[in-house]
């Protein structure tokens, strides 16, 4: 940012604050007047939107951001008047303006100037503000538009605008002032119970007898009560609708069927459901991937899909939910779904497993492989995706936020992703685990399910120890084959393995005793340790004791150290070969 | 306690070091009160895998979890078991605080700068690239140790 002084700053940093959030509602409007909507709130909407725009960017001098508003404000005063229909042309020129507004912005928080060409973009304004009787004109104009190949600024607004950078992330939050006053209230209760036990301490009565004992576990309760909703209420403020994200769909799946020449039908529920901030910036980039996949490779071209007795409009789906702790979003289309057999060709093509380990790939690894980098079924590279480094990308996004992803897919008849996200990262369920002298704390979150099993379950295969869960095999990890625990002598021949998965991964711990469940705060070890591989963090119990929290992603990665192809045998007692990928 | 204190006029606080004072095995040790934040007694210690070898773990102090080193591991003297006299020293260098185990903690004392001197070569048992300093006071020889150095891991 240019040098501006303080009074300044505060003042750009609300436009930009403000501006941001008029060109999202904006973005959203000019989305749904291109589906149709004509509802005269809507334009008086949008024409409001541009006419601020005009007004603050010329307030502060961004003399083509205001040339820009004031041009397309003239457009949108006559839509609204019904002096100019909504068509497909105007509506490319519209989008054309809007994503210029947004490099506008970009260009102003960056480099402090507006300088952007817009000769065309104001020629083009001219050519759809003029009625359909003058299309001459804007032939004409067009051609000469079309002469120009080399500008710059038109090559910026031409590609699908889903290519863009994201602009700089936005570090505030807007919080709903009736969150604000629960807060409040709730630090009143607190302050209240905080008196009451602060004054049986300091002024107990003569004789400490039952009665005190009571009221002094009655205060405390209060407390407890009273600290858990003040914990539920700050979250909750940090709280955002994937509203914000889901916004940009529409959109994305616009441009992505006009360029793409597909037809697609979008619906999207659960936009209410809320994420944390940070978790909804974070979430982004993976599922933009994913919904380009689902248009660029799923779903099929009409001609395609009529030839199979398909509707020709293909459907993508998007849903968000919460499930318990976790927020749960699923991006399904019914387009051609994965080929496992092409999937295999190409991972063996690729050396990234072997034929006979192809053959005898149970299908739920093979979809897997989609997420190995390099793997992209994509046989020409398109612009929007295909380059096969898309999907373990989104794989080590999702596991960065302690998600799991799955897919499921049918050839022929579609695809859905499923994301399962915690809530939150600083205050997390854990589960305790007493292993050898140690207590370790596991994240719930990355815990897919306990299990019991006996000694003589498990097989040793190759020096790793692995157990048959239904029909998969499980690798098994001792914590005292990668930190230097000593081990109990298993003396029961009852075993508990606590079944640990991040992204697709799956891998079982051995552990001597389960404590429970309880919720922490996980806290830092401190800049002098650092970070330490396989443990994410310590946290204090109630008896004041520290624990070590386990980090799943390092715990999964220093296991495929000990770990190799393991051949086992089934229940039909043949040999299979399995890869071995944790 | 020995009449450690001059309070002639002349003298300015620059022209003195205050220390506390502590002993590790049969040498004496000073560090600069100002860094010392605060000592307590042993306490439990957790383990953290994969950590230096010289730091025992961590404790909690207070709502903060800070690291513990062992100046005996790390001076590679042999490990002993903790009596009453044992203390943890909790001090600051920088942004971090950390402790580290003593034996048995002495007195505070302040010491005018000019009975401060570099050590000469190999004089203890201790490596003395972790000695920044020897202070000779009363006849005793105090050491002060270069914190800095006993925190570097170096790259093995």
């Amino acid at each position: 940012m240019p040098e501006f002084d303080a009074e300044m700053l505060e003042i750009m940093e609300s436009f930009f604050v403000e501006t941001e959030e008029l060109l999202d509602n904006l973005g959203q409007d000019l989305t749904r007047l291109d589906r149709g909507d004509s509802d005269p709130d809507l334009l008086n909407g949008i024409f409001r939107s541009v006419h601020t725009i005009k007004g603050t960017s010329s307030f502060l001098g961004f003399g083509k951001m205001c040339e820009l508003a004031h041009g397309s404000e003239d457009l949108f005063n006559r839509i609204r008047k019904a002096e100019l229909q909504v068509t497909p042309e105007r509506m490319d020129v519209i989008f054309d303006v809007y994503d210029l507004f947004r490099s506008l912005l970009k260009k102003i928080r960056t480099e402090g100037n507006d300088e952007i060409d817009l000769t065309d973009i104001l020629a083009k304004l001219q050519a759809v503000n003029q009625h359909e009787s003058s299309k001459i004109t804007s032939d004409e104009i067009g051609k000469q538009i079309d002469k120009k190949t080399n500008d710059v600024t038109l090559k910026k607004t031409s590609p699908p605008n889903s290519n863009k950078p994201i602009e700089p992330a936005d570090t505030t939050v807007r919080v709903d002032v009736k969150r604000l006053d629960s807060l409040m209230n709730l630090v009143g209760e607190l302050v209240l119970s905080r008196n009451r036990l602060f004054q049986y301490i300091h002024q107990p009565p003569n004789q400490i007898d039952t009665n005190f004992i009571k009221n002094l576990k009655e205060s405390s309760d209060q407390i407890n009560l009273i600290t858990s909703e003040i914990q539920m209420a700050v979250m909750n403020a940090r709280m955002v609708a994937i509203e914000k994200l889901f916004n940009k769909i529409p959109r994305l799946i616009r441009d992505l069927s006009k360029n793409l020449g597909k037809n697609i039908n979008l619906q999207i529920s659960g936009e209410e459901t809320e994420l944390d901030k940070t978790i909804i910036e974070e979430l982004n980039d993976p599922l933009i991937h994913i919904i380009r996949n689902a248009v660029d490779h799923g779903i099929e071209t009409s001609k395609e899909r009529e030839t199979i007795g398909k509707d020709p409009k293909g459907t993508v789906k998007i849903k968000a939910e919460y499930n318990g702790n976790q927020i749960i979003i699923t991006i399904e289309d019914d387009g051609r779904g994965l080929d496992v057999e092409y999937l295999k060709k190409k991972a063996v093509e690729k050396e990234l497993i072997t034929e006979s380990q192809a053959e005898q790939m149970p299908q739920r690894d093979v979809l897997n492989l989609i997420f190995q980098p390099g793997l992209s079924t994509a046989d020409t590279l398109t612009n929007i995706s295909g380059r096969g480094v898309g999907m373990d990308v989104v794989k080590t996004n999702i596991s960065k936020l302690k998600g799991i992803i799955d897919i499921e897919s049918e050839a022929g008849q579609g695809t859905k992703i499923i994301l399962k996200l915690p809530l939150t990262l600083a205050i997390i369920q854990t589960l305790l685990a007493k292993i050898g002298s140690e207590i370790f704390s596991i994240p719930l979150d990355s815990v897919v399910e306990v299990i019991r099993i006996s000694s003589y379950e498990i097989e040793t295969v190759n020096g790793n120890e692995v157990v048959l869960i239904r029909e998969s095999v499980l690798p098994l990890l001792r914590i005292s084959d990668i930190f230097d625990i000593e081990e109990k002598s298993q003396k029961s021949s009852w075993i508990y393995v606590v079944v640990i998965g991040l992204a697709e991964k799956r891998i079982g711990l051995i552990v001597d005793f389960l404590l429970g469940q309880n919720e922490i705060v996980i806290k830092s070890l401190g800049d002098y340790l650092g970070k330490v591989p396989g443990i994410a963090g310590s946290t204090i119990l109630g008896d004041g004791r520290v624990v070590m929290i386990l980090d799943v992603s390092d715990i999964m990665k220093l296991s495929k150290e000990k770990l190799t192809q393991v051949k086992i045998r089934n229940k039909s007692k043949w040999y299979q070969e399995i890869p071995f990928e944790v | 306690m020995s009449k450690n204190s001059d309070f002639s006029n002349n003298s300015k606080a620059d022209d003195f070091l205050q220390l506390v004072t502590f002993k590790i095995g049969n040498e004496k040790f000073g560090i600069d009160i100002l860094k010392v934040k605060e000592i307590i007694r042993m306490v439990d210690i957790t383990k953290v895998p994969k950590s230096p070898y010289f730091v025992d773990g961590v404790i909690n102090l207070r709502g903060k979890v800070i690291p513990i080193i062992n100046i005996r591991v790390r001076f590679e003297m042999k490990r002993v078991k903790s009596d009453s006299n044992t203390r943890i020293i909790v001090f600051e260098l920088g942004s971090k605080i950390i402790g580290f185990i003593v034996d048995e903690v002495n007195e505070v004392l302040r010491i005018p700068n000019s009975s401060i001197e570099k050590p000469p070569e190999l004089i203890t048992d201790i490596d003395t690239k972790y000695i920044s300093s020897l202070a000779i006071w009363n006849n005793q020889m105090i050491i002060l140790l270069d914190l800095n150095k006993i925190l570097t891991i170096s790259e093995q």
